[in-house]
């Protein structure tokens, strides 16, 4: 009878504590995050400039006013040809850097560490570098290429090449990262298992998609998400290269966002246009799992 | 004679992957470099064609320049005071949370648990617009306390990857330590704590860069030049610098480099935290 009295007691304590220690967090999650996230829905139905009282538009937003928004259609076409460009080839790119780095070669520790070494810093200060670098006039990217009789290009302020060079950064900026965490994903994978499929005659192709990539899933699964997610977001890239420009050419759907929310003030319509890219980048997110979802090998860990 | 061929194929490998990492750093560190020459070149220098490669004479009259045009140390100050509020704040509100999550039982806790999950996903800029608003509500737009305030008590992905963390401590540490007569503060602060030391130094490490590089956030509730952090600062000088390469080269230089030198001083933690990071998260 007391006993159970006392456990009674140390449960209503432990519930006392659990929600004490979880009071700030949650406080701030409540304030920062959920409050906001729900505010969002209900603006994206209304117009709101900020300073009048927000008028509710119903899903005009959506309906009519995106719909018709000839720029909206722009970014979200360049931000799907920036994904396309940057996740395949920043991932390849890392997965063939880390696959060299498993090699028991010298030295591992600073390749790796140079190649990481962009990941640390801010894209504005990158930015502002590659900004010099790919100069039209003055930069030493067009100044290598005369060297070789390659003709140079306004790489930031063509149209034609914007485009590409911003994705190029940002592979330049990201692959670190995906490299090692893939380099983490092949370090895992035991060496028992080449030695056994080499014993049974496996080629080097032959390991490489029986062993190597079903036991590092995980991994790539992970650089993958990671990827759709920074791509789909991008922006302090454009902000501080090529502002969307030139012409309309690298205006990507975050930039369209901000530059509604926060140069024209239609508070409104921004956080329409954010919670479209929400629910892409869930939907993105959601056929990831499922592609990699009966792939994904946990049997190793 | 086998033996002689395979190790001669060993070594020509190694040499091939050897050449092509080292194409590769200077792929990776050229850009850094080329900042750092032109940063003591002068302007007349760097519309020099061909480019040469070394300053002629190395000045520093461009960071005079710089550091008189705009209070880019200051700025520095402020991003470190920053990071390092928001940094002690996550550690500390994440990690109580975590271990609520990952340890003691009370009421809804799987219902919590799962919108903290759901909430990882919402992109910033959802909650970008609403989170300013609020800030203007509370009359903090445009001061230190706009960009220390909504990070301080922690967020979603740092409770989550610390609880991960201490569910791999066994459960047993902490009975012993209730027999001896610890309370729930104690086996938090003086049992687990010390043991999750790796996983904090791993969100210490996230969380500082995050905060450091932040750029949106910053953009739109920082005005004032004295309160910017380096990253907005380097930004809005670039705004005002748009062509003036050596000026331009300088200010990131003053950005980059105490990244560069924390970098280099503990790149191994920096690396290992991120792996860590990456996957556990």
């Amino acid at each position: 009878m007391s006993k159970s009295k006392a456990n009674k007691k140390k449960s209503m304590a432990e519930s006392a504590y659990g929600y004490l220690f979880i009071a700030p967090n949650l406080l701030g999650m409540l304030v920062f995050v959920i409050v906001p996230i729900f505010t969002s829905l209900l603006m994206s139905f209304t117009d709101w400039d900020l300073i009048n009282a927000p008028r509710w538009v119903g899903l005009s937003n959506f309906t009519d006013k995106m719909v018709h928004d000839q720029q909206f259609w722009v970014s979200l076409k360049n931000t799907f040809v920036f994904s396309l460009l940057t996740i395949p080839l920043g991932i390849a790119a890392a997965f063939v850097i880390a696959l060299l780095l498993n090699q028991s070669i010298k030295g591992v520790n600073l390749y790796r560490a140079a190649i990481f070494l962009p990941v640390g810093i801010s894209m504005i200060s990158i930015s502002v570098i590659w900004r010099w670098i790919l100069n039209t006039d003055l930069g030493i990217l067009n100044y290598v290429l005369s060297l070789v009789n390659l003709q140079g290009a306004g790489w930031l302020s063509d149209e034609k090449y914007a485009l590409f060079s911003v994705s190029a950064i940002s592979i330049w900026k990201s692959v670190g990262f995906n490299m090692v965490i893939l380099l983490a994903g092949l370090k895992g994978v035991p060496s028992h298992l080449y030695e056994a499929a080499t014993i049974d005659g496996a080629g080097a192709w032959r390991r490489m998609t029986r062993i190597t990539l079903p036991l590092i899933t995980p991994s790539l699964f992970f650089v993958s998400i990671m990827s759709v997610i920074g791509s789909f977001q991008v922006f302090d890239l454009i902000y501080s290269t090529t502002s969307g420009g030139p012409g309309d050419s690298t205006r990507v759907i975050y930039y369209w966002v901000y530059q509604n929310g926060f140069k024209f003030f239609e508070m409104g319509y921004a956080s329409a246009l954010a919670w479209v890219v929400f629910i892409m980048l869930f939907a993105v997110t959601l056929l990831q799992m499922k592609f990699f979802g009966n792939k994904v090998n946990y049997e190793m860990d | 004679m086998t033996s002689y061929t395979m190790s001669n194929r060993v070594k020509a490998k190694s040499l091939l992957i050897h050449a092509v990492m080292i194409v590769c750093c200077i792929l990776f560190i050229f850009p850094f470099l080329w900042m750092a020459l032109t940063s003591f070149k002068t302007p007349q220098e760097i519309f020099q064609w061909p480019p040469r490669m070394f300053p002629k004479e190395w000045s520093f009259s461009n960071y005079q320049e710089v550091l008189t045009a705009v209070p880019l140390l200051r700025m520095l100050l402020n991003s470190l005071f920053v990071a390092v509020a928001v940094t002690a704040g996550t550690l500390v509100f994440s990690s109580l949370a975590a271990y609520s999550f990952a340890r003691l039982r009370f009421k809804g806790k799987d219902l919590l648990f799962s919108m903290y999950l759901g909430t990882m996903m919402v992109p910033l800029m959802v909650t970008l617009i609403p989170t300013f608003v609020i800030m203007r509500k509370l009359g903090m737009v445009d001061t230190y306390y706009a960009l220390i305030v909504p990070g301080f008590f922690g967020n979603a992905f740092g409770t989550f990857l610390l609880r991960q963390f201490f569910m791999t401590i066994p459960r047993q540490l902490d009975e012993a330590a209730r027999i001896d007569g610890c309370g729930y503060f104690g086996i938090y602060s003086r049992i687990l704590l010390p043991l999750m030391k790796p996983a904090l130094a791993s969100l210490f490490i996230f969380t500082f860069m995050g905060v450091w590089n932040d750029f949106l956030w910053p953009l739109v509730v920082i005005q004032t030049e004295s309160v910017k952090t380096i990253t907005l600062g380097l930004a809005s000088f670039q705004g005002l610098y748009t062509t003036k390469y050596h000026l331009l080269m300088a200010a990131a230089m003053i950005s980059v480099l105490p990244v560069v030198v924390a970098y280099i001083s503990s790149q191994r933690y920096f690396i290992e935290g991120i792996t860590l990071t990456g996957l556990k998260g």
